[in-house]
């Protein structure tokens, strides 16, 4: 696996990713629930489920996905410098912010599959 | 003996330096330590009205049908009581420990802007001062701290009162954002030499944190603030439903702000029982990445969280499945904290000085009020005890739980540093039971009270109701509460004046903030310390006095400068010299200005308003002027070692550089925030959509899209030019960015103006106003920097090695280019294609 080393104020930001891929999750999430449900706008059904769970389940997968290439990443960069004590902690804050963004997120879509969008 | 003379030379030389002067020239301060103390002493003042008032409120509710206070003044009470609290007590309390402490923690001399700070201190002074008067003159906000509308709006609030809450508290809030930037850049770029990230003591990690949240959260608020005040003032109906309005719109706006605001009070407490807790267990902290993972967790979370206050206002299941599923969540990081702390002290040797007693006090009311918030996030419990005295219990156990029983704690812990004395102990035990026996019997017994149906913000009830007695019981708790708060102050007094004088590191410490003698100087460090790891004074125990003796890095006088240390962000190792400034009044100018503008606009007469604004620019630029340097920086000696290191002035990365880049952060979330508003509306509010469209000739759009890029390439092709040394195609470049901005400036001012015939008469209209004044304000401001940048070259205060000012101006202008597009998108693409 070779990755490029990320440096800087950029390190910081890539250990602390994981948490913003959840924001945007959330974000996204909402608005794509809110607007279909409250404007004009509709989706068809696709396989018997509404087009609105569909459509929320892949959102929800796409940003779990996410998470899951900063990960891939951050394993990446923890191979690549683990002399300095300072990168192997901020390494290791990678991968727990990776990890619990990601059973946050689970946990917070996890409605998706067991309520009606709109209902 | 020597050595000794030579450290108090030195001593004399930097307090020469970082001294203010005294007398009326103390207005002019600047120092971190001067000014976060001020922060502290007036949030303590408004602590002590809003705490009268609240002896009023329980005076009132503790019997049945009590006539003490009538239906109006007690409006107002309520209303003060919470806005004082939140927004002049708890935010500033935070900022002027953070202020005071940060510096001290970080290693530092002082902070990255310290006028910045200034200015923040008298923003907040006068603008809560503006509330403050209203509020002993009876004409205090009446609509509750949250300000519902339409409660708020015109037809119901007529008169000033919402606009005194409205302008004061966004006044105020100005001075929470110039805060948030300047511990962000604080945080991570002025720490001293080899303090990494990853060793920067837990308090840094939780402000950051913090000042990400207040730059991202409070933005929301003040554009809520702002198109409300519009709504009020000149009549767009954005919260108005008869005209494409929606009052729900500001619960949005507000909660978005709003919850958030809880962490941002709880997590600077968190912050100080991290910082407190290993030395009063004599253990380091246990758990740092983890506590580190969590605080990170804590913040984003808590802005998923907002409509776990609007459980009842008729959202779908599935919206508040995805807040209720938030709210829980949020649970999991704050439990991790705990059990770090519980495990600290399991695993030293905790000694049971004072400070331990508040700790207990904060872990036990703290805990309590978690609970009760796991369960005002199910939404069948939520909607039974919604706006009941069960919500206004949780409320204050998490608050004062969260915050208050911290900052005690850390009163006692911290005054040492401050005053040079110890604590006496006694009265301060007797105040801790008082305050705590007092707490829980005045919202312990709330809970009932709310379970039985009581609702809030009502000023009386009938008898028989099942609330007479925890009324009552409520009513004396909290007298006993005051009496504890009174003796908490007192305590403090008699100290800081007749305390015994205390050693140097009373509670044997592992942070910098006592390697420096006490009362600390205003300078910090004799010298900046090099650190070797975390908990520097346990891993390196001579380092006071070598820090003392000059042996690290600035520990000479250079040319009358205040010098700090600048680092890379994550490894800590030095970068530049930052220079910084002395004693100013342009701050308290520009905070003067800032108010003529606030007063004017309140008490409508707005050609004063627009001199304010005026003069305030003009404050700024001179400001901003008094920057910079006209040669070249070159390295300088920055350490005995013979470390050399540039001076910070018109470097690329200098700290304006950063202050910049998170002042558009805030920026954004408030663009964000309008575009959201625009949407929601056009989706969600009824009567929708609008009986007419914009209509105008394409070409002004495309002015005003197209000024926009013209500036942005015009500022970008001279930092180019400027780092190639072309001084020509310099001038050209601003010259044309300077004229894009003003035309785009003048398109985007004439879209609603040509466009629309009534700005009044729907929601759209108005959102298109805003849109457009957003536009035209970014604009404006750009064409006004290449102005500035332009003129500061000609004067020789820029050069290819001192690009800062090219930079600034090309960073703007990116940025308002692409807003510009957003903003075309939101006017004439978003309302043909989406669908209402």
């Amino acid at each position: 696996m070779s990755t490029r080393a990320i440096t800087g104020g950029w390190r910081l930001l890539f250990a602390l990713s994981g948490w913003i891929v959840w924001a945007a999750a959330f974000a996204v999430l909402y608005a794509v629930q809110g607007y279909f449900c409250h404007s004009a706008a509709t989706l068809p059904d696709i396989l018997g489920l509404p087009g609105l769970t569909v459509l929320l389940v892949v959102v929800w997968l796409i940003h779990l996905g996410a998470i899951g290439v900063l990960e891939w990443k951050a394993i990446g960069q923890s191979r690549r410098r683990p002399e300095e004590t300072g990168e192997i902690v901020l390494a290791r804050l990678s991968h727990i912010v990776n990890v619990t963004a990601a059973l946050a997120l689970i946990w917070f879509g996890a409605p998706i599959l067991v309520l009606p969008p709109c209902g | 003996m020597k050595s000794e003379t030579e450290a108090v030379e030195r001593h004399a030389r930097l307090s020469k330096v970082f001294g203010t002067p005294p007398g009326l020239g103390q207005l002019s301060a600047v120092n971190h330590t001067t000014v976060g103390l001020r922060f502290i002493v007036a949030s303590l003042f408004f602590f002590v009205v809003a705490g009268i008032l609240s002896m009023l409120i329980r005076a009132q509710l503790a019997t049945a049908t009590n006539d003490f206070i009538g239906p109006d003044i007690y409006n107002q009470i309520f209303t003060a009581h919470g806005t004082l609290m939140m927004f002049l007590f708890a935010i500033p309390l935070i900022e002027g420990f953070t202020l005071y402490l940060l510096p001290k923690l970080l290693g530092s001399r002082d902070l990255a802007f310290p006028r910045l700070s200034a200015y923040g201190f008298w923003c907040y002074l006068f603008g809560g001062s503006i509330v403050l008067l209203a509020v002993l003159l009876g004409h205090g906000p009446d609509s509750g701290w949250f300000m519902y509308t339409p409660l708020s709006s015109e037809p119901y609030s007529p008169g000033i009162r919402s606009d005194i809450w409205l302008l004061g508290i966004t006044f105020v809030e100005i001075s929470a954002i110039s805060i948030g930037v300047e511990i962000v850049v604080t945080i991570l770029k002025v720490r001293t030499a080899g303090m990494k990230l990853i060793w920067m003591p837990l308090f840094g990690w939780y402000l950051l944190v913090t000042a990400f949240m207040i730059i991202a959260g409070f933005p929301p608020l003040i554009l809520g603030s702002i198109l409300l005040e519009l709504e009020r003032a000149f009549g767009l109906p954005f919260f108005d439903p008869a005209r494409g309005g929606d009052s729900i719109l500001w619960q949005h706006l507000f909660w978005l702000f709003g919850h958030p605001e809880v962490y941002i009070i709880f997590l600077p407490g968190a912050a100080l029982i991290s910082t407190m807790v290993p030395p009063l267990a004599r253990h380091p902290i246990i758990g740092y990445t983890m506590i580190v993972a969590a605080i990170v967790a804590t913040g984003v979370i808590s802005f998923g969280l907002w409509v776990h206050h609007m459980y009842t206002v008729g959202i779908p299941h599935l919206g508040l499945a995805f807040f209720s599923a938030a709210s829980m969540l949020v649970a999991v990081p704050t439990g991790v904290q705990f059990f770090a702390w519980i495990a600290t002290l399991f695993a030293g040797r905790p000694a049971m000085k004072l400070p331990m007693l508040y700790l207990f006090g904060f872990l036990i009311v703290f805990v309590m009020g978690g609970l009760t918030g796991v369960m005002v996030a199910l939404v069948p419990f939520d909607w039974q005890v919604h706006d009941t005295h069960f919500v206004v219990a949780h409320m204050h156990y998490v608050l004062v739980g969260g915050l208050v029983f911290p900052m005690l704690a850390a009163a006692y812990y911290w005054l040492p540093h401050v005053s040079g004395r110890a604590p006496s102990g006694k009265l301060g035990v007797y105040a801790f039971w008082f305050i705590f026996i007092g707490f829980n019997l005045t919202f312990f017994i709330m809970h009932l009270t709310g379970l039985r149906g009581m609702p809030r913000r009502v000023y009386t009830y009938e008898a028989g109701l099942g609330w007479d007695i925890p009324n009552l019981v409520s009513s004396v708790g909290g007298f006993i509460l005051s009496i504890g708060f009174a003796m908490f102050l007192m305590d403090m007094l008699i100290y800081w004046r007749l305390g015994r004088l205390s050693p140097r590191n009373p509670w044997k410490a592992d942070t910098l903030d006592w390697a420096m003698p006490i009362p600390s100087p205003t300078y910090n460090f004799g010298s900046q310390p090099e650190i070797t790891g975390p908990n520097p004074l346990w891993n390196q125990p001579d380092l006071g006095r070598e820090i003392a003796a000059g042996k690290h890095y600035l520990g000479e006088v250079r040319n009358g400068w205040r010098e700090t240390l600048a680092v890379d962000v994550v490894s800590g190792r030095p970068h530049y010299i930052i220079l910084l400034p002395g004693p100013t009044y342009l701050p308290l100018i520009a905070g003067l200005t800032t108010a003529i503008f606030f007063a004017s606009f309140l008490l409508k007469v707005y050609w004063m308003a627009a001199v304010g604004a005026g003069l305030s620019l003009c404050v700024y630029l001179a400001w901003a002027w008094a920057n910079g340097a006209k040669t070249d920086p070159v390295p300088v000696a920055a350490s005995p070692k013979g470390d050399l290191l540039p001076t910070h002035t018109g470097l690329p990365q200098a700290p304006g550089w950063w202050g910049l880049v998170f002042t558009l952060v805030a920026d954004a979330h408030l663009f964000a925030s309008l575009i959201f508003g625009f949407i929601y509306l056009k989706t969600i509010a009824p009567n929708w959509p609008p009986p007419f469209v914009l209509e105008v000739s394409p070409l002004l759009p495309a002015l005003a899209i197209g000024g926009c890029l013209v500036g942005y390439l015009g500022a970008r092709a001279a930092r180019l030019a400027n780092e190639a040394g072309r001084e020509g195609m310099r001038a050209i470049g601003l010259v044309v960015s300077y004229f894009g901005g003003f035309a785009a400036a003048a398109a985007f001012v004439a879209i609603p103006w040509v466009g629309l015939e009534d700005l009044t008469a729907h929601a759209y209209a108005a959102g298109i106003a805003a849109l457009a004044g957003y536009g035209a304000l970014h604009a404006l401001v750009g064409g006004i920097i290449s102005a500035f940048v332009a003129t500061r070259c000609a004067w020789g205060y820029v050069s290819p090695v001192r690009s800062l000012e090219t930079r600034i101006a090309s960073l703007w202008w990116g940025y308002t280019a692409v807003a510009a597009v957003i903003i075309g998108i939101a006017m004439f693409i978003v309302p043909a294609v989406l669908p209402s």
